[in-house]
């Protein structure tokens, strides 16, 4: 099918969203809670764009949870959209002064990367985007972690903010992270993710001894794979 | 109980049950809502049922609310329909004497109005006569635990007719052409939902009734469950069978524990007859209705939030870039619709679509988005003389509404004036006085910047700060927003802290246009209506009384007198009489002085809490705010 993406005829697939063809005809739309590993939840806000079918009002809409279709027209950059952006990233400023992609994000949105607002107390630079949970849930099958509370209280962890006790130490959650706020360190022969005060002894490879991976995580892995009994018995370097 | 299996069986005991029902002769009806309950109706009737022990001619009808709840216990005398106010278990014996038996009127358990005219019939007080009672029809009749009474009103009986004569796609169609729009807050059309869930792909289909009314001081919803649940169960089957579905749930709060009993007896009793079931009035149609209760989250009353929590999920709203009709509750198509629209579906049916549609305003001929037709019911509370629950005509005025129904201003004999209605729940708007001779309708009120919302109006006066009335609905949403997207969650964080800091009047410049900012981003940011709309309040303060936030930050002034840091009590010296009442209900002994001469204020030990100016009757007590707490007391 074809869409108008800023007014340019483009092709789309069926069952694409706006932002997978935006990003692959390099138009730049800011996001921070999508990632191709789990399914949208349009909550961060910042993938905004003006969208409707020829000759209906456009609507405002998430790019990243939004479906293509025939006859498509968006706008990504409108002075409303451009505004509404501004405006949740300086509010997610106040949530993680110290994360350099979002200042990097703000800088693309020619704004200021000091938010106008004063920082948001105990934040620890989370923005709350659910990437870490959406992962631990709809790729690890850990469910370790999840929001709790809600409204302005809202925070993310363990169960009641307790260790995650099914924490796997995977790192998942680590590395989806668009704000490097949940610090995961390996120290020798252990693994400790400091956002959620789990630690985890490492598993030594059988050959070279590195402590490369935690227990947990490869049992919950091999069930999940499916690979060989011994797969994980080895390094990734030791596996070649 | 006999199973009740063709229309004819139907007829046959609609009209057994109106001969048993004895409504013909003289019959007691004493309010059984929450509201009269909480204020002794338990007792009330206890001590009807004793006195009437030995009387067969009386009967007695514990009903649903009458919508006065603020007069309970209520009893109604009927077929006479006198309406006695404020009864009390003591009094049973003396009204079945006096009135029941010798017709004498007992003037003292009559409602009085602001000029102390005493009304003997229930239609005849004003609070009832302006109303225009569709829905709420039945709530003084019948016992809602109790379907014999529900029959013996021909209940069941638009059931009956579109299963016998009627094709879904007619079914559908009629509510369209009724122009009934979702009484919930949307005011989305009802049969066009209908249509859309009918058209849907899947075999099956689920029909949801929303009940988790959760705007604080709305409680049409609650009344219409416990007074008359089985025109909710009604309207569900009629849509049920519209759109192919065989399962529905009334999500209902947990908060609601008399609605859940009697609409769980109504349940069982309409399995009992076969009216939920299996086959349904011996048709192909099978039909079955399940309760969920909610866990007490406001957003839960968001459709995608209920079809969650319903799931056993946390209820937090999903974008509905895909239609809940199509994919709604366990991803199938799902028709979600409030209890009062539901309630509204049987009287359609029973007195047809030109009936209803000579009830409201617009024309609905060719959309039904042209006007808003039927009724709507309004809790009325605040300020006025008289609040309930009021059902009225779309098309009435405010000023009908708050003067004629509601009684007027409270203490106006005071000074107290009308200043702002607020419609639509916490995340309606404030209007004021210049569009109070505007038509109500769901257009009208989005025009004057508020909303129809679930039918909440509180109305104000002069002695209520609107930047606080702000700062308390912002404050209600930033606790119940569900906090998964951006601009709601932080954006009612932010609004939450400018609005607390101009009410202790340490609000800054720029504060007001910091606030609009906020508003519009999070107005078309947000992801589901409770963000969208939680800014209303503020936007439509700011709007209408925007010199009163500029006051609040430049002068420190309360224009309301309200905001307890920017005020100070004070006695005029003048004007005391030494009477020493306000000395003797002070809380905190902040006021001394002698007998027959003048009063003090310690301020130091004042809390502001106002007992001191209410309970003084030289209007000697004055509240001082801004510049003028300098001038006449030096401070």
């Amino acid at each position: 099918m074809e869409i108008k993406l800023n007014g340019k005829k483009v092709k789309a697939n069926e069952g694409e969203y706006i932002l997978d063809v935006a990003q692959r005809e390099n138009i730049y739309i800011p996001t921070l809670c999508d990632h191709p590993a789990v399914k949208p939840t349009g909550a961060c806000r910042m993938c905004l764009v003006e969208a409707g079918v020829e000759g209906r009002k456009k609507k405002i809409v998430t790019s990243c949870a939004f479906h293509v279709k025939q006859g498509l027209e968006v706008n990504t950059d409108t002075p409303t959209i451009k505004e509404a952006r501004k405006v949740v990233m300086d509010l997610l400023l106040a949530r993680a002064p110290n994360s350099e992609s979002l200042k990097e994000m703000a800088q693309k949105l020619d704004m200021e990367t000091v938010s106008t607002f004063e920082p948001v107390e105990n934040a620890g630079d989370c923005i709350l985007c659910g990437l870490c949970t959406r992962v631990c849930d709809e790729v690890v099958g850990a469910n370790a972690i999840s929001f709790n509370s809600r409204g302005a209280d809202m925070d993310v962890g363990g169960p009641l903010l307790d260790v995650p006790q099914d924490c796997i130490g995977c790192g998942a959650c680590a590395y989806v992270c668009p704000t490097d706020c949940i610090g995961l360190k390996d120290d020798g022969e252990k693994r400790y993710l400091e956002k959620w005060d789990r630690e985890l002894p490492l598993m030594k490879c059988r050959e070279c001894g590195w402590p490369f991976m935690p227990a947990f995580q490869a049992i919950k892995f091999n069930e999940s794979t499916k690979v060989p009994k011994d797969f994980f018995k080895l390094c990734p370097d030791c596996r070649n | 109980m006999v199973k009740v299996n063709s229309p004819k069986a139907l007829e046959e005991i609609i009209q057994k049950k109106k001969k048993e029902s004895g409504k013909e002769g003289t019959y007691i009806s004493i309010c059984g809502g929450t509201g009269c309950i909480a204020s002794g109706g338990n007792g009330v009737l206890e001590a009807f049922q004793e006195v009437i022990a030995d009387d067969p001619d009386v009967k007695l009808v514990r009903t649903g609310c009458h919508g006065f709840c603020e007069r309970g216990p209520l009893v109604v005398i009927q077929p006479q329909g006198i309406l006695y106010q404020k009864v009390k278990p003591g009094d049973a014996a003396d009204i079945y004497e006096k009135t029941i038996k010798n017709g004498e009127i007992i003037k003292k358990h009559l409602y009085r109005d602001q000029k102390k005219q005493a009304y003997e019939k229930e239609a005849d007080v004003p609070f009832y006569k302006f109303q225009k009672r569709i829905v709420f029809k039945m709530n003084g009749h019948i016992d809602p635990e109790k379907i014999d009474d529900y029959l013996a009103m021909d209940g069941y009986s638009a059931l009956s007719k579109v299963l016998t004569s009627m094709k879904p796609d007619q079914i559908i169609d009629t509510v369209i052409k009724s122009g009934l729009r979702g009484r919930g807050g949307g005011g989305f059309p009802a049969g066009i939902k209908w249509k859309s869930t009918k058209a849907a792909t899947g075999d099956k289909k689920y029909v949801l009734c929303n009940a988790d009314e959760g705007d604080p001081g709305a409680f049409m919803d609650r009344s219409i469950m416990e007074g008359n649940p089985h025109s909710v169960i009604e309207g569900m089957l009629i849509g049920a069978y519209a759109i192919g579905s065989d399962e529905g749930y009334i999500y209902i709060r947990n908060e609601y524990p008399l609605a859940i009993k009697r609409l769980k007896v109504a349940l069982e009793q309409a399995r009992e007859y076969g009216f939920l079931g299996k086959n349904i009035l011996g048709t192909d149609f099978s039909f079955d209705i399940k309760i969920n209760r909610g866990g007490g989250a406001f957003v839960c009353g968001e459709s995608t939030a209920l079809m969650l929590s319903i799931e056993g999920k946390v209820g937090r709203p999903r974008t509905k870039y895909i239609h809940t009709a199509d994919s709604g509750l366990w991803d199938k198509p799902t028709n979600l619709n409030n209890v009062e629209t539901w309630a509204n579906i049987p009287h359609i049916f029973n007195k047809g679509v030109d009936w209803f549609t000579s009830i409201g305003t617009g024309d609905v001929s060719e959309h039904p988005w042209g006007g808003s037709k039927g009724t709507k019911i309004f809790s009325l509370v605040g300020k006025v003389n008289n609040t309930g629950l009021v059902e009225v005509p779309f098309g009435i005025t405010l000023r009908d509404i708050i003067f004629k129904i509601g009684g007027g201003i409270k203490n106006s004999k005071k000074g107290r004036k009308f200043k702002a209605v607020q419609t639509g729940g916490p995340s309606g708007g404030c209007i004021p006085e210049k569009h109070l001779d505007e038509p109500v309708d769901f257009d009208g009120l989005t025009k004057m910047g508020s909303m129809m919302g679930s039918g909440g109006m509180i109305v104000m006066d002069d002695h209520t700060c609107l930047v606080e009335v702000a700062r308390y609905f912002v404050d209600f949403l930033k606790d119940e927003s569900c906090g998964k997207c951006t601009p709601c969650r932080e954006g009612l964080r932010r609004m939450s802290q400018i609005l607390n800091r101009i009410v202790v009047g340490e609000g800054k410049e720029g504060d007001i246009e910091l606030l609009e900012k906020l508003a519009s981003a999070m107005e078309i940011s947000s992801l589901c209506a409770l963000g969208q709309t939680a800014a209303y309040p503020v936007l439509s303060t700011i709007k209408y009384f925007r010199e009163e936030y500029e006051r609040h930050i430049k002068d420190g002034y309360c224009d309301g007198k309200q905001c307890t840091e920017l005020i100070r009590y004070n006695i005029d010296e003048d004007a005391c009489t030494g009477c020493s009442i306000c000395a003797k209900k002070c809380p905190t002994k902040a006021i001394s002085g002698e007998l027959k001469k003048t009063y003090r204020i310690d301020q130091s030990e004042c809390v502001r809490c106002g007992v001191c100016f209410n309970v003084c009757n030289f209007n000697a007590v004055e509240i001082l705010s801004g510049s003028e707490i300098k001038e006449k007391m030096g401070e």
